[in-house]
């Protein structure tokens, strides 16, 4: 029998104590992990069309995480946020998002502005069993697009269109309806909503005068427009395409015939225009900073932001702030990192932060929330640089979403417990 | 006003290709460029009619120095006509990020001058606006000034002897390299030209010449390579065609350029007025 020295039984113990640190008890690596902060995946466009609004977006992720770290941070650990630039492709935005989880090992993933960085992003968060939150709007809401771990406190393109179109109802503004807007994927959901909600309130829908995207010059589609004889003609476009619509929509004069409502708008987007191009539009916003003065929390954001970045933050820019800050408010009340878990804590979960009242409608990860819509002020009646729009109607609750059934979910039971 | 834009852009990728061989990715950019150029003349001076004129000759100058700083290296090389396509290629994407960093936010206002806003007349379903007919004006004049440019001065003789036979043309003691520089600035500021119209129609933003110059090869494909007056009935030809099928049948708006192209193509190879060989090859 061979012989087991004193000296070979330490060596022996030291390997075994070295292994079991390198694969680890639970306890040492949570102990280990306590002063390791926790890793909050972004994947943004920092660069290309949409580089400014990312940069707003990452302010407000960075003031989310500083909020949610003077509250003593996650399970006792900071949060500090990771940033890719997704260069506006998504392939890079799928690429980045897998870096993320794989190298990074972020336990969640936000980001996304437009639709095509969302679906990458999503894909790569739902097959590794992650949570992707985006800042863009939440619209792959229909069972078969969505997985339960994806989440957006943005508009959807229904709720967005929903509340223009009660706010058209509700403020009497005629009953015949149009549509002009770029022909894709994105704002062919509005005119699914449009259509549906004049149904409800007895509107006669026209339908759509369709723009290719990218369109530089909207006139050859705006005879068609006016000849709709519409009285509310509704706007879906979105960034260089919005700014020359809405430039060339008010060169046309159509506001002179038509009430005119941008469905959804982007600060950024007004300043592009130029001072007076959405006067006497509506458009509507998540967000609108004048909020500051209703809601003392949207004052402190706005102040911090305004510090930050020198300017006012725009509707997705505050949806952002929102979007993190629920994200790891949930960590931080369930102490877990857990996906499964955080999942089911933010189904349903109700919160405020710079607006009214919200809650993540369980059965589809919509946020219900109030829409701002906004009347566009002419250049003499702006106070500052930023003072392009007047609140005129919050419009918001269930009545604006879709309902879960529409969607082809069960109302009455969470996501997490369908798909 | 699309098919104005289209000409004045679609010249100049077509003079540059005419001449110089190159298919000029980066044309589009000096599109951009002249949009920016004017809407700095207008933030330092308020005077729109003054970006006119600053905006082309600042693009224009920009371009001669590409020419003479990076293009005139790939002159002779091997493959100098795909180097010429991969360094324009480069510039399209560098220099809108160099116009991101130094101009900060994309879109920038640019309102057009009050004199030409506003509705002048009714035709058929649309209202005529000032801007409009300014646009069409601009390039109506335009148009007889660079075809005796091209036609009946010294310079256009070369520019089309140096089309037709570059190698002779040098071999006549005719300074070939100072014609290119020439050109390729005059193709610039044409493109600089329609950036500063446009403008105040549009968002004023880096990554505006993207789509313009896929517009624009169309024009030039469709029209002939290298022609003129191939360019002139190409970019009218796309123009109305967006115009029209906006008008009556806006969800086919996205493909018909590309259906007009291919259509073209099938029945005349070289385009409507382009020379035999130029463009088949």
């Amino acid at each position: 029998m061979t012989q087991v020295t004193r000296r070979t039984m330490l060596k022996g113990l030291a390997g075994a104590g070295a292994a079991t640190a390198v694969s680890g008890f639970p306890f040492v690596n949570r102990l280990a992990l306590g002063d390791q902060p926790i890793k909050l995946g972004v994947v943004v466009p920092m660069t290309g069309p949409m580089a400014l609004e990312a940069q707003e977006m990452l302010a407000a992720t960075q003031i989310a995480i500083d909020d949610v770290n003077a509250a003593g941070g996650v399970m006792g650990r900071k949060v500090e946020p990771v940033v890719r630039d997704s260069e506006f492709k998504p392939e890079v935005a799928k690429r980045k998002a897998t870096e993320l989880i794989e190298v990074e090992k972020a336990p969640f993933l936000v980001g996304a502005i437009v639709g095509f960085e969302g679906i990458a992003m999503a894909e790569v968060g739902c097959k590794n069993d992650v949570i992707v939150s985006f800042f863009g709007q939440n619209f792959l809401t229909v069972k078969g697009k969505m997985c339960k771990y994806q989440f957006g406190n943005n508009l959807s393109p229904y709720q967005t269109a929903a509340a223009a179109a009660r706010f058209v109802d509700a403020q009497k503004m005629g009953k015949k309806w149009h549509m002009l807007a770029n022909n894709y994927s994105w704002p062919q959901m509005f005119e699914r909503a449009y259509s549906l909600v004049a149904k409800q309130v007895g509107a006669e829908w026209t339908g759509v005068t369709w723009a290719p995207l990218g369109t530089r010059d909207f006139l050859p589609f705006l005879p068609k427009v006016a000849a709709a004889k519409a009285d509310v003609v509704f706007i879906t476009t979105w960034a260089a395409d919005q700014v020359a619509c809405a430039k060339q929509v008010q060169e046309f004069g159509l506001a002179r015939h038509a009430q005119v409502i941008h469905s959804i708008t982007e600060l950024t987007f007004a300043e592009a225009a130029g001072k007076g191009v959405y006067e006497n539009f509506y458009s509507g916003m998540p967000w609108y900073w004048q909020l500051k003065d209703k809601f003392p929390e949207a004052k402190r954001y706005y102040d911090r932001h305004f510090a930050l970045r020198k300017r006012a933050p725009g509707g997705y820019t505050a949806s952002t702030y929102s979007t993190v800050r629920v994200l790891l408010d949930t960590a931080r009340g369930e102490k877990s990192l857990e996906t499964d878990k955080i999942t089911r804590a933010l189904e349903g979960r109700k919160f405020q932060y710079l607006k009214g009242p919200e809650q993540i409608r369980a059965c589809d990860h919509v946020n219900i929330q109030d829409v701002y819509l906004c009347k566009g002020k002419s250049a003499a009646a702006m106070k500052d640089a930023w003072d392009f729009f007047d609140i005129v109607q919050a419009v918001g609750g269930d009545a604006t979403a879709e309902s879960c059934d529409g969607e082809g979910f069960d109302p009455k039971k969470p996501l997490s417990q369908q798909i | 006003m699309n098919g104005c834009i289209l000409i004045l852009v679609a010249l100049g990728l077509s003079i540059v290709f005419g001449l110089m061989g190159i298919i000029n990715f980066a044309h589009g950019v000096f599109y951009m460029l002249g949009a920016y150029a004017g809407w700095l003349t207008v933030q330092l001076t308020g005077n729109f009619w003054l970006a006119l004129v600053t905006a082309p000759a600042a693009v224009g100058l920009l371009g001669a120095l590409v020419e003479r700083g990076v293009l005139k290296r790939i002159y002779g090389t091997r493959n100098a006509n795909f180097a010429g396509v991969l360094v324009t290629y480069g510039l399209a994407i560098m220099i809108p990020d160099l116009v991101r960093m130094t101009f900060g936010r994309p879109g920038k206002p640019f309102a057009m001058p009050a004199i030409l806003t506003g509705s002048l007349f009714q035709l058929g379903a649309t209202e005529v606006h000032g801007y409009r007919v300014f646009i069409l004006l601009v390039t109506a004049a335009l148009l007889p000034l660079l075809w005796l440019l091209l036609n009946k001065s010294n310079l256009g003789l070369v520019i089309r002897a140096g089309t037709s036979d570059n190698l002779m043309v040098q071999l006549l003691g005719i300074n070939v390299a100072r014609t290119w520089t020439i050109t390729y600035a005059l193709g610039a500021a044409l493109a600089g030209l329609a950036g500063v119209i446009t403008a105040p129609l549009v968002a004023v933003a880096p990554e505006m010449g993207g789509l313009v110059l896929i517009e624009c090869f169309i024009v030039t494909v469709v029209g002939g390579m290298g022609s003129f007056l191939g360019v002139v009935a190409g970019g009218l030809l796309i123009g109305e065609t967006l115009a029209l099928t906006g008008m009556l049948y806006d969800v086919f708006a996205d493909v018909v350029i590309y259906l007009a192209m291919a259509l073209v193509l099938l029945v005349r190879p070289r385009g409507l007025f382009g020379q035999e060989g130029m463009s088949e090859e």
